[in-house]
């Protein structure tokens, strides 16, 4: 009996309980809304709290500041005029009254800039990495590979100063070393206006001076990415391709390449907005001279407020900025998903 | 440099501050102003002949100051800030020192937010833009007749803006023709023989006869001496787009392709050629007499007249003559803003005459005496004479930018003066 009860007990008590659980559980949202539900909004809370403060009101606000003609006289709290569309047709007809101010020709060396630093950037980064990572083993290989990365791991701003500095026409050491070689050595980097290359002629030198810097400053995380990628190819795939007959550049072709890409795709990807916005480089180095040839989209949105104090256009060159890039990264992922499915 | 040659260079410049501090005192003696007697000299009567009206030293609070200097910041802090702080002993100074090309913009942009410091020094062709932005105070009731009497008529035309003075005028300046009396006799007196001087003068590969610093403001008595002018008379249009802007733009680039002129649009380059003596002339104000003399030697570096306009009748050039001014904060209360006057009466006063006796500033004010012994002083009166105000309408603000490659686009080839000359005014004029 006493057996039976405590068996019967045992028995059904947890097994009601559960058959109890699993019958109420399609009404369990419903109960849930009021007391499951309500703990996890509490937590996300705090942070949704910030997220909305600090990006969601500010980019709303600039999508209305981007509708109003918002200039210095309205920092002190007069609302500014709504002007709707005017300010986006002002920048695309540019009718702005600021000097060298040109849209189109801003967009389109941003998207040369961005092209050309990245091909280097990555083609140099794989092909250093490639250079580190043969099986006979260079000299001072760790050496090279903390040294190379050097550039990267200083703060852009110095980097942009000093090579300023060293592009100076008379003080500068790329001039006094061209001169010590007996090169001529009265080379306005960055003030001439003349293209070098002549069939380029919308690239002033100042645009292959800031190149220059660019690649020197971004090759390095593409070939640390590179490293890592190489570095987890295993090395019995090259020996098949060895015993297959393969020779060196088709193992690099069939092998290498392909297996690399997993890893640089992203990188390609991070690297190509990054670059796309490389303010500092610009802005500090040829300040978008000369006559705005070497502008940026992102240092024309600067200058629009600092010095010309035109936060409505401002906002709305940054809306417009914010759609190219939108587009941009669309037909990436597009095309990368290409290749994925290959 | 050897550890040396540092040391006495440090103790000559040491004892060169302390001398010009009893200077100051002398000075200030004369101007009514001995040291001890502070609370002597406040009472003493205003109208007294060479002694500016008494100040109130028993103010309290503390002040900031911007201001835009380069070499002249020296004196500032070594010798004029002490002596404010001994004279009105209940009042702080904190100075921020801004590069002068980007004083306009910060200032325009924290006193419209509503902060900004107490004052301002800038020039005159900020005026109009600041009215406009409501950032500046009206001196209207702070400066009243008797106190304006203190300072020269054109100093206060130059900060008068509508009818109405926006600033206490501290000094008055304009470009003449500097030159290193090592390489340069006889200073030319046309374009042509500074052209013809200029390849005299290039006996290297380093060196050059003239250094043309292709910026609007340096350059404009030439526009000027052809009869062109900035803006059109009501000060709503730019005036660019005119037969005497081409005739300017073509003497520039005539300039820039004589032999043995060095052109570089940034100041500071040219600056720095001519205090190493490797650039013989070139057109500065008396803002870079202390940073010229401090490199060169006192005596190497003299000033003349700008060289007359040989292809027009030997008409003289016509520099920008403008006033540099201390701009009351307009969002200051009534009580800091007086406290902010005084500093700015002050400094225009008794702090202008040491910038005037070290670095050669020509004073706006009467109260201050020019050293006899200031030879470039006379030659820069003589200059401003033929001069032209500087123009204080708000659309100024928008002309030194395009002026600026109106000139390094001709120098440079990318546009006929023609052009560049009404590219200019287009985008002067969709600006306004």
């Amino acid at each position: 009996m006493g057996q039976q009860t405590i068996g019967q007990v045992g028995a059904a008590g947890p097994v009601t309980g559960i058959a109890e659980e699993r019958r109420g559980e399609p009404a369990a949202p419903k109960r849930g809304r009021g007391s499951d539900y309500r703990l996890p909004f509490l937590y996300i809370l705090p942070a949704a709290a910030v997220l909305g403060l600090v990006t969601l009101y500010p980019i709303v606000y600039q999508i209305y500041m981007s509708l109003t003609d918002y200039t210095r006289r309205n920092l002190r709290g007069n609302p500014p005029e709504f002007v709707g569309l005017d300010n986006f047709a002002r920048i695309l007809t540019n009718d702005l009254g600021i000097s060298n101010f040109n849209f189109y020709r801003t967009l389109a060396f941003n998207v040369t800039w961005t092209v050309t630093n990245v091909f280097f950037h990555v083609t140099i980064g794989i092909a250093i990495a490639l250079l580190l990572n043969r099986k006979r083993r260079i000299i001072g290989r760790r050496f090279f590979r903390s040294v190379f990365i050097f550039p990267w791991a200083m703060p852009p701003l110095v980097v942009a100063i000093v090579w300023r500095n060293m592009f100076n026409r008379e003080f500068g050491a790329v001039n006094l070393l061209l001169g010590s070689l007996g090169i001529p050595n009265d080379i306005r980097w960055l003030e001439s206006t003349n293209a070098p290359i002549s069939f380029l002629g919308f690239l002033p030198l100042a645009f292959y001076a800031v190149l220059l810097v660019n690649v020197w400053l971004g090759w390095p995380f593409m070939m640390v990415v590179a490293t890592g990628a190489l570095q987890s190819i295993p090395g019995d795939l090259y020996e098949a391709a060895t015993i297959d007959g393969a020779n060196r550049w088709r193992q690099l072709w069939d092998i290498t390449v392909p297996l690399l890409q997993p890893a640089m795709v992203p990188a390609i990807m991070y690297g190509s907005i990054l670059t796309f916005n490389q303010f500092n480089v610009i802005y500090f180095i040829t300040g978008g001279g000369p006559f705005g040839r070497t502008q940026i989209l992102v240092t024309q949105a600067f200058e629009l407020v600092n010095p010309q104090g035109l936060y409505g256009v401002a906002a709305a060159y940054s809306i417009i900025i914010f759609f190219v890039l939108l587009a941009i990264t669309l037909l990436q992922n597009r095309y990368l998903r290409g290749l994925e499915v290959a | 440099m050897t550890d040396e040659k540092r040391s006495n260079d440090l103790i000559r410049r040491a004892l060169r501050a302390r001398s010009s501090r009893r200077d100051v005192v002398r000075r200030g003696a004369a101007l009514g102003l001995s040291a001890p007697a502070v609370a002597a000299l406040t009472a003493r009567s205003a109208g007294a002949q060479g002694t500016p009206p008494a100040f109130n030293s028993e103010l309290s609070g503390e002040i900031t100051f911007w201001h835009g200097l380069g070499t002249e910041a020296e004196p500032l802090t070594n010798t004029i800030l002490p002596l404010f702080e001994e004279q009105f002993p209940n009042v702080s100074v904190n100075v921020l020192q801004v590069p002068f090309d980007q004083l306009q913009n910060k200032y325009n942009t924290e006193a419209s937010a509503g902060g900004g410091p107490d004052v301002l020094l800038g020039p005159s062709d900020w005026i109009g833009g600041f009215v406009e932005a409501d950032i500046i105070l009206p001196l209207g009731d702070l400066m009243d007749e008797e106190l304006r009497a203190g300072y020269n008529d054109a100093s206060l035309s130059g900060v008068t803006f509508e009818d109405t003075l926006y600033a206490v005028p501290q000094n008055i300046n304009g470009v003449a023709l500097f030159y290193n009396t090592d390489l340069v006799q006889d200073p030319p007196k046309t374009t042509e023989e500074l052209k013809s001087m200029a390849g005299e003068l290039a006996t290297g590969p380093d060196q050059y006869g003239f250094g043309l610093v292709a910026n609007f403001y340096s350059n404009a008595g030439y526009l000027y001496g052809y009869g062109g002018d900035v803006l059109t008379e009501d000060g709503q249009q730019s005036a660019f787009d005119s037969e005497a802007t081409v005739r300017f733009l073509t003497l520039l680039q005539e300039l820039a392709q004589t032999e043995g002129v060095f052109t570089q649009a940034d100041q500071g380059a040219v600056e720095s050629l001519f205090q190493e003596g490797q650039v013989a002339m070139m057109f500065n104000g008396p803002w870079f007499l202390q940073g010229a003399r401090d490199a060169l030697g006192a005596e190497k570096v003299a000033v003349a007249l700008l060289p007359a306009i040989s292809d027009n009748d030997n008409a003289p050039a016509r520099p920008f003559v403008g006033v540099q001014g201390l701009y009351i904060n307009s969002n200051l209360d009534p009580e800091q803003a007086e406290l902010a006057f005084e500093f700015a009466r002050w400094f225009s006063t008794v702090g202008t005459q040491i910038l005037v006796d070290e670095a050669g500033q020509l004073p706006a004010s009467t109260f201050v005496t020019v050293p006899e012994d200031e030879p470039a002083a006379e030659t820069f009166v003589e200059q401003y004479e033929v001069g032209v105000a500087l123009p204080t309408a708000p659309l100024m603000q928008s002309v030194w930018t395009p002026a600026g490659d109106m000139i390094t686009k001709v120098i440079e080839g990318q546009a006929t003066p023609e052009e560049a000359a009404q590219e200019a005014a287009e985008t002067i004029n969709s600006a306004g």
